[in-house]
């Protein structure tokens, strides 16, 4: 069928440059806030983390660590060396000597790796 | 099949009302938005319902609004200012439904099919949405639903935006009976100069087109027909469609000249300023141009002259130095030597910059990188920081299109 008659909305549009031009960067805000939007976490999610945390804290055992920042998802597998509860930082042996920190703030799942 | 809740929203009065909205002592008073008339643009762009209370209308010369309400007040365009009011609108909608479909600056088309129900009814829905827009923008907002975007729009401009309440629903049950007796020109689609036609040729009501066999109009009208006659029986096969027009098939700038331009190196002049734009834009999108579009409107309303031609590129082209010749070369074959109030320039046939020529000559590359550091400037510092000699010769538009947004002041 004709684009004219299933489109013709579309075909019709008179939209400014200007304004088209800031409904784009709208979309494209929309679609980045909602690829890095936060997943909400209920109270018991919560208290197995903080269980988890302890507990491969206290018998160093390896873990694996997803965390969501502003730069997308990174994934860190180590031993849990250190917590600095002041700064809410998280301080992970990767291996060799690599001591990766993660903010526990954007930590959505922790798990042991065995 | 489940049927589908269609919104369209349309803003009462839009540019006047974002006026009154941001100016508290112009409410309750006759307000007109006009163009310059010291440039040509002195037409009323909107007016409140106040004004227009008084006859005054969109389109209408400011002189004539003047004589018809001597008080009204005539308030100065600003483009930028309603389209962030726009955007303000779509992301309120946004909260009921994430397809949402701006039409224009002051019409939006929503979707509300499957969406749950937690306002109600759709007449709560839209009572809602009315009440919100009031609230956080001050803009009067009227809503006609149907079961497709033609059975809104037919119900916001025909019977919603004439009642108190600002709503009205149409469906496939009560099309007929509500739309068919309307006059001609209250269908989608029609014109003036349609409405004409078909009144000469004994079609007054919407029911009559209706009634007039499918076949017939395709036959007479083509797609056009056959489109006015599916309106007319309220079917409609377009969807709202969420997203934005990523992909534009041409970029085109129209400018009304601020006097009577009748030298030729003016005119020319004015359309190489305009090439600059219209190869702005389009590289911008990272694409190149097929085809040149020329429009000239000659000075003299009463016996319209002028013409709108077109040409095709010898090579697909974004440079104002390759698009620039054809556009003479169109303006020097059909110009009449009348003087000229109006010109446009459009790029069609956009294709990628990435389908260039496998070979491409070192010269074409020294272009390109020059196009590029210059649309860098502009970018960063406005139109007007790094410009062509020429611009600075009387005839000139540089300086006041750089300061617009579709012609008016931003």
């Amino acid at each position: 069928m004709s684009k004219k008659i299933n489109q013709q909305f579309n075909c019709s549009r008179m939209m400014l440059p200007e304004h088209q031009s800031r409904l784009n960067d709208h979309a494209e805000q929309t679609a980045w806030r909602e690829k890095h939007r936060r997943p909400f976490f209920d109270e018991q999610h919560r208290e197995q983390l903080q269980y988890t945390l302890e507990s491969a804290l206290m018998e160093k055992k390896p873990v694996m660590i997803i965390a969501q920042n502003s730069k997308g998802y990174q994934t860190v597998s180590g031993i849990l060396r250190h917590v600095n509860t002041t700064a809410g930082t998280l301080y992970i042996d990767t291996g060799c000597d690599n001591i990766v920190s993660v903010k526990a703030t954007e930590v959505i799942t922790l798990a042991f790796s065995d | 099949m489940n049927s589908k809740t269609i919104f369209l929203a349309d803003m009462e009065s839009f540019y006047a009302s974002v006026e009154m909205a941001r100016n508290p002592a112009l409410r309750n008073k006759p307000v007109a938005v006009c163009g310059d008339p010291a440039l040509r643009h002195g037409i009323i762009l909107a007016a409140s319902r106040e004004a227009k209370a008084f006859g005054i209308k969109t389109g209408q010369p400011a002189w004539e609004a003047r004589r018809m309400c001597p008080w009204v007040i005539i308030v100065h365009p600003r483009m930028q200012a309603y389209i962030d009011c726009s955007l303000a609108i779509t992301e309120i909608f946004e909260k009921y439904t994430d397809r949402v479909f701006p039409y224009s600056i002051d019409e939006q088309f929503l979707d509300l099919s499957g969406s749950p129900s937690l306002t109600g009814s759709p007449r709560d829905a839209a009572r809602i949405i009315i009440d919100e827009v009031w609230r956080k923008t001050g803009i009067k907002c009227r809503i006609g639903m149907g079961e497709n975007p033609l059975q809104a729009k037919m119900a916001c401009d025909n019977f919603a935006k004439k009642n108190k309440i600002g709503f009205f629903a149409l469906n496939n049950l009560n099309y007929a009976a509500q739309t068919w007796p309307l006059p001609i020109g209250s269908l989608f689609g029609i014109g003036h100069r349609l409405e004409k036609h078909f009144l000469r040729i004994g079609v007054r009501t919407v029911g009559q087109l209706a009634n007039l066999p499918r076949a017939m109009m395709a036959r007479r009208w083509g797609i056009n027909g056959e489109l006015l006659w599916l309106n007319a029986n309220g079917i409609d096969y377009s969807v709202v469609d969420a997203l934005p027009d990523k992909a534009p098939k041409g970029v085109g700038h129209t400018t009304t000249l601020p006097r009577d331009y009748c030298k030729q190196d003016e005119i020319e002049l004015v359309l190489l300023e305009m090439t600059e734009e219209v190869c702005y834009r389009v590289r911008k999108q990272g694409k190149i141009g097929a085809t040149v579009h020329l429009y000239c409107r000659g000075a003299d309303f009463s016996c319209p002259t002028g013409f709108s031609r077109q040409q095709k590129l010898p090579d697909p082209s974004a440079m104002t130095v390759a698009v620039y010749p054809t556009v003479i070369n169109l303006f020097k074959k059909f110009w009449d030597r009348k003087p000229v109030r109006a010109v446009g320039i459009s790029l069609t046939g956009l294709t990628d910059h990435r389908q260039l020529k496998l070979l491409t000559e070192k010269t074409e590359e020294q272009s390109t990188l020059l196009y590029q550091t210059i649309d860098c400037l502009h970018e960063r510092y406005g139109k007007t920081i790094l410009f062509r000699a020429s611009s600075l010769k009387p005839g000139s538009q540089l300086f006041q299109r750089a300061k617009r947004i579709g012609g008016h002041d931003a």
